[in-house]
């Protein structure tokens, strides 16, 4: 591999924005004609929901995910770079680190090649925790109550969001791809130009851009290729679609994209701080930035996540037509809801909860919509059962469903079903609901130790 | 005017499970200013917070209250 420490610069190829989702041949062919010292690529989000944290399932598609890593990993070792993969899985739990393992192996023994390969762990230790948590180590991120010790020994899986010193250490290994789980999303787009002595703040900034590929380009897209180049005093980004361009205003809303906080980027270790951050478009494609700086805090902290059961999900999905039951629906799903727990006094109404989705009325945004004097000519109806056992939801959601069916509301002329559905069977037993139960951050002594990396080789000579 | 004629995005995104911020970008300073100063809008970034509901059986991403988190304005040198 070149040796980056004697660079002047560091290419970055972000082929796609999540492992899984795709992207053009001809885009990522553009970009390796550019000479790329890297290939990363991030693979999780929590914004699927605290489901596949929860299940340690994948959110994304095995065979979409092989098709990527296939061209990846070819032109990796064919050009003797690293090929990076922040949040294995999706969420980064140890069976979705295994899951992307299983695959990387299966496309070098298809590739006929053999790699190092180093995959570093971001599970964490219950016992540890509880010891973090009575030792005042542990707070609160955002708007969530304090963690307690029972929804750590709850959750299913608790992950940390690594930084870029274990991917580093991985580097200095001589791995060829690094698998990791959890992952702050910029870290590794970032660790190869901090690894080469590139300034962090902007190669974290660099990297912050880099994790959603061609969405900071106009238009946007999460399945195509962007490219970026980092020097000693800024970096630069490209769109690698000739239909994309990088644009000041493309790239600077995405530096802001999904933040609470517009100036401070808070990560591993530190918080990026944009204040003094400068965009600028260098030709109709390309945008530079610099200006970027870092604030390093005393303590490292790194972000935990976790998620644990709650029960179980049962739907329903209808539609509904009739004007005069639109027009009074409200009140006929409040009679629907006494009706069903009226029907089964035993069920303790704490353990079984009835929700109805309505859209075409505020199925989006909930309490929260603003117009709510408007009537639509049809409504889609969502019954939802949230319940103790896949049995009692399927039983709740069943009874509301055949009480709205045939409910005789006040005025009603029509004698047949109030209900159109659009499937047979109606209602869909969905399995175990997670809520995401811990979102907090921790105090650790040093930014490796809580990651275990483990290398092998893997392909087709062991 | 609608808000739409003035900025180049607008958008809303989950920050994280439990955040939602919504984003206004203007092209130049005189849009920003025009619409910052009178305080035609909350511009810039503010967050309405998807406060987690204790229920017997837990529930992902339920909207009850709404309140604003902060309300935030920024003008990078662009």
């Amino acid at each position: 591999m070149r040796d980056l420490s004697v660079s002047r610069h560091v290419t970055i190829l972000s082929p796609t924005a999540i492992l899984g989702y795709g992207f053009p041949e001809s885009s990522f062919r553009a970009g390796l004609a550019r000479h790329p010292d890297v290939i990363a690529v991030d693979a999780g989000s929590t914004d699927p929901g605290p489901y596949y944290l929860g299940s340690g399932e994948s959110f994304t598609n095995r065979d979409a995910v092989k098709r990527d890593l296939l061209l990846m990993i070819e032109a990796g070792l064919d050009l003797d770079i690293p090929i990076l993969i922040g949040t294995a899985g999706g969420a980064g739990a140890e069976p979705h680190l295994a899951w992307c393992l299983e695959i990387v192996d299966e496309v070098l023994c298809d590739l006929g090649r053999c790699a190092r390969v180093a995959d570093i762990a971001s599970d964490q230790n219950r016992d540890s925790l509880i010891s973090a948590l009575h030792s005042s180590r542990i707070t609160e991120l955002g708007p969530v109550p304090p963690l307690t010790q029972d929804a750590i020994e709850k959750s299913s899986h608790i992950v940390a969001q690594m930084g870029v010193e274990p991917i580093i250490e991985a580097l200095d290994q001589g791995a060829q791809i690094i698998v990791t789980g959890r992952c702050y999303d910029p870290a590794v787009f970032a660790a190869v130009p901090i690894r080469a002595g590139f300034s962090e703040a902007l190669s974290l900034h660099l990297g912050k851009i880099l994790e959603c590929a061609a969405i900071a380009a106009t238009p946007g897209s999460g399945s195509d290729c962007m490219i970026g180049v980092i020097d000693e005093s800024g970096f630069t980004l490209e769109a690698l679609s000739p239909e994309r361009k990088c644009t000041v205003t493309s790239v600077a809303a995405h530096t802001l994209y999904e933040k609470t906080d517009p100036r401070y980027l808070p990560g591993p270790g530190g918080v990026l701080d944009l204040a003094r951050c400068h965009f600028e478009q260098m030709d109709e494609r390309r945008v530079r930035v610099t200006g970027t700086q870092l604030q390093k805090g005393a303590d490292y902290t790194i972000k935990l996540e976790g998620a644990q059961p709650v029960g179980f999900r049962t739907i329903s999905i209808a539609g509904i037509r009739a004007p005069d039951l639109i027009q009074q629906l409200d009140v006929v799903l409040k009679d629907v809801r006494d009706r069903v727990f009226a029907n089964f006094e035993s069920i303790d109404s704490r353990e079984a909860q009835l929700l109805f989705r309505v859209y075409g009325q505020n199925g989006v945004m909930g309490d929260l919509e603003p117009l709510t004097d408007q009537r639509p000519h049809e409504v889609g109806l969502v019954i939802e059962v949230v319940a103790k056992t896949q049995s009692l939801a399927d039983t709740v959601c069943s009874f509301a469903r055949s009480t709205l069916l045939h409910f005789g509301y006040p005025g009603r002329q029509s004698t047949a079903g109030n209900l159109a559905f659009p499937y047979s069977p109606s209602d869909i037993s969905h399995g175990v609901v997670y809520e995401f139960s811990v979102y907090h951050l921790m105090i650790v002594d040093d930014p490796v130790s809580p990651f275990p990396m483990r290398i092998q080789n893997l392909g087709t000579v062991r | 005017m609608k808000l739409s004629d003035l900025a180049t995005v607008i958008r809303s995104k989950n920050a994280g499970p439990f955040e939602l911020t919504f984003d206004v970008l203007f092209a130049n300073h005189d849009d920003f200013e025009r619409v910052v100063s009178k305080r035609l809008f909350i511009v810039g970034l503010s967050v309405m917070v998807r406060e987690r509901v204790p229920t017997p059986v837990g529930m992902d991403l339920c909207c009850r209250r709404k309140r604003l988190q902060a309300y935030l304005v920024f003008q990078s040198a662009m």
